[in-house]
Order: C-alpha cells, then sequence, then structure tokens
C-alpha cells in the first residue's frame, strides 16, 4: 500500500489512478471508478465518490479528482487514512490502495 | 511514490523509471514527460526529463526544477512511449507547512557555522587556522 503524504484539515486530498488491463497497458476503463477513504483499521467509511468520467488531459486511462478532508466530513489530525480506488477494464475489477496522513 | 516535502520556490529533482506493461524497466521511445498539479488539478509546471548515468541506466531518467509557488499536496504525472505504447505514473509530494518540522530540521543542519578562517604570511603563503572566535 503506498503512502501519497499529508493533507491538511480542511484542504483537498488529489485523488488520481492509472487504470490498466491486465497487462498492464493503461487503458480507458468500462464505467467511472470510485474511491472510497477508510479509517486505518477498515471499520469506518468516512467518505466516497466517484473519480472523473473521462481521462484526464489526453492521458488514457488516467482518472483523478479531490476529496475534501474536513472536520465535519469526519477527518482527524494526527490520524492516518485508507484510500482505496476501485476501477474495471474488460469488465474485470482492479484495486488499488493508497494511505496519507491529516495533519 | 511519494516523494517527501519540499520548499517552494527551490530546486528539486524528479526521477522516473520508464518500463513495460510487465513493469520491467526499459528505456523509453523518447524522453519522458511530467506534469506538475496542484491539489485541484492546476497544472502549475510540465517539462521532460533527460537519461541518468554514465553509461545511462535503464529506464531512469530524472530532472531538476524549481518548485513552484503552489501549496499542498502536488501529483506529478510521467508520461512515456515503450514500443509504442504509452504509460504513464505518478508521484507525490508536499510542500513546506505540510510536514515542515522534518525538512527544517535537515535545512538547518545543513548550514553549520565553519570555525575555520583563512591567513596568510608575509610571504603570501595562505593557509587555514582555527578561527580563535570558536576556540
Amino acid at each position: 500500500m503506498q503512502f501519497i503524504g499529508y493533507c491538511q484539515l480542511n484542504q483537498n486530498l488529489p485523488i488520481s489512478v492509472v487504470c490498466k488491463n491486465g497487462s498492464g497497458t493503461p487503458t480507458t476503463p468500462d464505467s467511472t471508478p470510485t474511491w472510497k477513504i477508510y479509517s486505518r483499521n477498515f471499520v469506518d467509511t468516512i467518505t466516497s465518490g466517484s473519480l472523473d468520467a473521462s481521462d484526464f488531459d489526453s492521458m488514457t486511462g488516467f482518472r483523478k479528482k479531490f476529496a475534501s478532508i474536513t472536520t465535519a466530513g469526519g477527518y482527524t489530525a494526527g490520524q492516518i487514512y485508507v484510500l482505496v480506488v476501485t476501477y474495471t477494464v474488460s469488465s474485470t475489477d482492479y484495486y488499488e490502495a493508497f494511505t496519507f496522513g491529516v495533519n | 511514490m511519494y516523494i517527501g516535502v519540499h520548499n517552494q520556490n527551490h530546486p528539486i529533482t524528479l526521477t522516473v523509471t520508464t518500463h513495460d506493461g510487465d513493469g520491467r524497466a526499459q528505456d523509453a521511445d523518447a524522453v519522458p514527460t511530467y506534469r506538475l498539479y496542484d491539489s485541484s488539478w492546476a497544472l502549475v509546471a510540465s517539462g521532460s526529463a533527460a537519461p541518468k548515468g554514465d553509461p545511462f541506466l535503464t529506464g531512469i531518467y530524472e530532472t531538476e526544477i524549481i518548485l513552484p509557488d503552489a501549496t499542498g499536496m502536488l501529483t506529478c504525472v510521467w508520461e512515456w512511449d515503450v514500443s509504442s505504447t504509452t504509460y504513464h505514473s505518478f508521484d507525490t509530494l508536499n510542500t513546506t507547512g505540510y510536514g515542515k518540522e522534518i525538512y527544517n530540521a535537515a535545512y538547518f543542519y545543513q548550514q553549520p557555522r565553519v570555525p575555520m578562517v583563512l591567513v596568510h604570511d608575509e610571504t603570501g603563503t595562505h593557509s587555514q587556522k582555527d578561527n580563535p572566535r570558536f576556540r
């Protein structure tokens, strides 16, 4: 699980993924990828959403978005969270997991 | 890959390992390009990288840039071709203010006061001596 950095409370967390097929080639996914952010122990889902519906900046398979990391949204400074991005290529589901800190 | 905390308007080295679909390091068909985005996905810098090493190391490219005046989390997206197939990867980093304590400690450590002075005698010969202010 890859660490992607620190997000300050009440700022944006950039989320991105390179969707690939089974051969590792960047590929436009079948549908819009989704993301979920969990507490460190995976017990709680804090927030969730979708990435953009189309490839970003003419980069095949590259999808992005940002999540608002707010106190009202359930985030606490000093905690580590897990981000899971899900996408589907040729009817096969793929998952990528990341961790980040909030300060 | 997370590449750490960096000061805005200071040099930073960006490195990428180009690879094929199996993840094996391969030289790119042409030099890889990068695009650096801020936390709202606005483009703040872009360019290309040069081969690294002598002789060149397979698939290793790097470039040094001055980090733009952008705050928060930045994303550096790389793009390259291997055998005419286009690949992407991305790195993330923080600018100062988001974990700055660690970075500032290293920054000041790199600037020690040097207790030496350069002196010369009547023949014009130069030598280094301990600076008496630091004895």
